[in-house]
């Protein structure tokens, strides 16, 4: 279970990046985050992957303290960048078993998922190449990927669905619904709101570095579509 | 997880592809054309490096004071460990590219400080066998060493460049972080950092003429490193060995274990939010020329690989003019020397200047640096030769006024007749428009858009090398008419031919730049 309590960061100690966000996720929860560009989206998923610090507030996964325990609670998670910059002189392969390597994941259980989603996403020709020649979806796949490669318990994506084609479109929300239901959290930002509406169980809506709705989806809806409510908000 | 790491590291910053290219990597012609410039240049470097090492042996094996050899090769590698610490250390320690990456990992962070400094010293290394092993081998070769002095000699040579590496590396995160919050913080940055270089090199040049014997001697006596160097590997002596490398392991973990939180929050703080501007922008209207030019005046001035690597001959010739008008004496030296060897003072400024404008090379290298952006330019309705004017025209922005100013005061030093004067002043416009329309023209053969850092565009493309070598090629030609098939005629009608000659070719290579701009534009693809 992942616990955000009052998480507050200003960059320049003027303007909240984020300002007492609060946020718990459940193992299971497949949880969609919007709002416009500069909303603090990207500082709290940067701040739950730990390149972040906050200011104030805290962050654990299962109860591991992303400040006071970083290498163990990484352990645990992965978090997929909207413009992954990947060392792109490595081939997609070896940036893979790169990724591995850090996560100490066997041989035998790199190459099954390797093949699994190199297959799903239509990657495995190209994996022999220098992500340098890679196109912005096909990083994107090399991401996700090498992301998926340790079996996080908790995924943190940025914006997963830009630049993806669609068949990976929808592998790629197959694959988070087959891992929510595995047991694993996963939480995403995205401006599709049609995908996020449909997708997630539950929504978190931020808006000037605030939580301004949170709670299941349903809930957060109550009979109007996503679009709707944001206008409504924004 | 250190080696696994750094060999993660070295494959990225030392792949094939990496340093040439993806097109230079797949096409065998740029292939092999890259590497014959890379075995000439290497092999003139090293050549040279062995040759003055040799002379320098024998002379020093004849007052049997072969042991400064020693030193020698102990201040270079430390001096290249200073080098490589102040211009590498932003993108490797403070501000490192991977943060997003690598921030996300199960790494630790002392891991990740450990595996980047071994990177940098991989490339002082690099460097450290064209400068200074060259050295070494003479040494080796009049001293005849046992193996056990080649063994105290390598972990030593392994850890000398640190201290200095990192001090390198405070002294330009200061010059960061005081210019950080100015108004154009990165040309600041920029020009601080050319100006500390400059002034450390004057420094040194001049130390003792400058700085007082007292105080050299007491720099003498504190650094004890440069003598325990000399002393571990001439006499085998076991404790200057051990407290060298006890010291210099020191500084390095020293580091490693205090530096790593702080840079881990360096790093942290660099994503800054977009700052809010409430003040209205005033809206202007310039020429698409003028639009260009200004966008590589941004180009040059931001990037500091860029500023420094073409821009730092401009400032030399500079500097020696000025020093040329200020110490008259120097020039009474040098027109003696050059009426001994019978060569025209004329020559002697056509060839430095010559030089100095082979390493203005901007256009060779600005349609690179585009890289991605070339994509958003070819969208615009800009005819071709627009662009490929504004390269030229920003280069020669840069090198006339120069050329001008250092021509007009060399003349007035050599006291030349006003013809020759005027002669001399057109000579040399037309070598800085010939120069920067034959930089553009490589440039367009040779593009290298695929880069991660501009370094790859501005110092490893083929396009910049060709373009020095290219450049030199250019005065040894007209040299080479000057001093044989012309060598009977007059300065002033040596010079008429010169300029009859550069005329030709800037004619030639213009003509068929206005007429195929748009066919060369066509072909450069990202």
């Amino acid at each position: 279970m992942l616990i955000i309590k009052h998480a507050t960061k200003s960059y320049d100690k003027k303007k909240l990046a984020l300002s007492d966000v609060s946020i718990t996720i459940q193992p299971c929860d497949l949880y969609g985050f919007v709002w416009h560009n500069g909303a603090g989206k990207t500082t709290l998923l940067k701040a739950i992957a730990g390149i972040h610090q906050l200011d104030q507030g805290s962050i654990t996964f299962q109860g591991l303290d992303v400040s006071q325990d970083a290498l163990s609670y990484k352990q645990h998670l992965a978090y997929v960048p909207d413009h992954p910059d990947l060392y792109e002189q490595l081939s997609g392969r070896q940036y893979m078993d790169f990724i591995a390597d850090v996560f100490k994941v066997s041989l035998t259980e790199r190459q099954i998922i390797i093949d699994q989603y190199g297959a799903s996403f239509e990657m495995t020709p190209f994996l022999k190449q220098p992500i340098s020649t890679y196109s912005h979806g096909m990083k994107q796949k090399t991401a996700l990927i090498a992301a998926l490669i340790h079996k996080p318990k908790l995924l943190l994506l940025d914006e997963p669905f830009v630049g993806l084609d669609p068949k990976a479109s929808y592998v790629l929300k197959e694959t988070f619904k087959q891992m929510t239901q595995a047991g694993m959290s996963i939480f995403f930002s995205s401006h599709v709101l049609e995908v996020v509406e449909k997708l997630t169980n539950k929504i978190a809506i931020i808006k000037q570095g605030k939580l301004i709705h949170n709670g299941l989806t349903k809930d957060v809806l109550a009979n109007q579509n996503l679009e709707s409510l944001f206008l409504e908000l924004s | 997880m250190y080696g696994l790491l750094l060999k993660t590291f070295l494959k990225e910053r030392l792949s094939i592809h990496r340093l040439f290219g993806q097109k230079i990597a797949r096409s065998r012609f740029q292939s092999f054309l890259m590497v014959g410039l890379l075995i000439y240049a290497f092999g003139v470097t090293g050549f040279s490096s062995i040759f003055i090492s040799y002379e320098l042996g024998l002379g020093l094996q004849a007052i049997n004071q072969l042991s400064s050899m020693l030193f020698n090769l102990y201040s270079q590698l430390a001096s290249l460990g200073f080098l490589f610490g102040f211009f590498q250390a932003q993108g490797y320690l403070f501000q490192y590219k991977d943060f997003d990456l690598l921030g996300t990992l199960p790494i630790s962070q002392k891991v990740i400080v450990a595996a980047k400094l071994t990177m940098m010293l991989v490339f002082v290394y690099l460097f450290a066998m064209i400068m200074v092993l060259p050295t070494y081998g003479v040494w080796w070769y009049f001293s005849n060493p046992s193996i056990i002095q080649v063994f105290l000699f390598i972990p030593m040579y392994l850890v000398t460049p640190i201290p200095l590496m990192l001090l390198g590396s405070f002294i330009s995160y200061g010059i960061r972080k005081l210019t950080q919050r100015l108004i154009r913080a990165n040309v600041l940055q920029t020009i601080f950092s050319v100006l500390f270089i400059i002034s450390f090199a004057s420094f040194s040049y001049g130390l003792n003429q400058w700085v007082p014997s007292s105080v050299l001697a007491w720099f003498e006596s504190i650094d004890v490193f440069g003598d325990w160097f000399i002393d571990a590997i001439t006499n085998l002596a076991l404790l200057p060995f051990l407290g060298f490398m006890a010291i210099h392991g020191l500084i390095l973990f020293g580091f490693i274990w205090l530096m790593s939180q702080p840079l881990l929050s360096m790093n942290q703080q660099r994503t800054l939010g977009p700052k809010v501007e409430y003040k209205k922008i005033p809206i202007k209207t310039m020429s698409i020329y003028r639009h260009l030019l200004v966008k590589e005046w941004h180009r040059f001035i931001g990037t500091s690989i860029y500023f420094i690597n073409t821009g730092f001959g401009l400032v030399m010739l500079l500097a020696a003019t000025l020093v040329a008008l200020f110490f008259p004496i120097l020039i009474g030296d040098l027109n003696r020397t050059l009426t001994l060897i019978g060569i025209q003072p004329i020559w002697f400024i056509f060839a430095v200047i010559g030089f100095s404008l082979s390493t203005v090379y901007t256009p060779a290298v600005s349609l690179s640096l585009e890289g991605k952006n070339l994509a958003m330019l070819k969208t615009l309705p800009i005819p071709a030769l627009t662009i490929f004017k504004a390269k030229i025209g920003f280069n020669l922005w840069l090198t006339l006024p120069v050329v001008l100013l250092t021509t007009l005061i060399a003349l007035t030093i050599f006291s030349l007749t006003w013809i020759e004067a005027m002669l001399a002043l057109v000579m040399l416009m037309l070598l800085a428009i010939l120069l920067s329309i034959f930089f553009l023209y490589l440039n367009l053969f040779f593009p290298r858009f695929d880069y991660h850092h501009e370094v790859e565009v501005v110092k490893q493309s083929l396009a910049a090398l060709l373009a020095v070598f290219g450049g030199f090629a250019w005065m040894g030609l007209f040299l080479w008419l000057v001093f044989f098939p012309l060598a009977t005629l007059t300065p002033s009608l040596q010079m008429m031919s010169v300029i009859l000659l550069e005329g030709l070719a800037i004619g030639v290579m213009s003509l068929i730049l206005i007429r195929r701009s748009d066919y060369f534009y066509h072909q450069l693809t990202i």
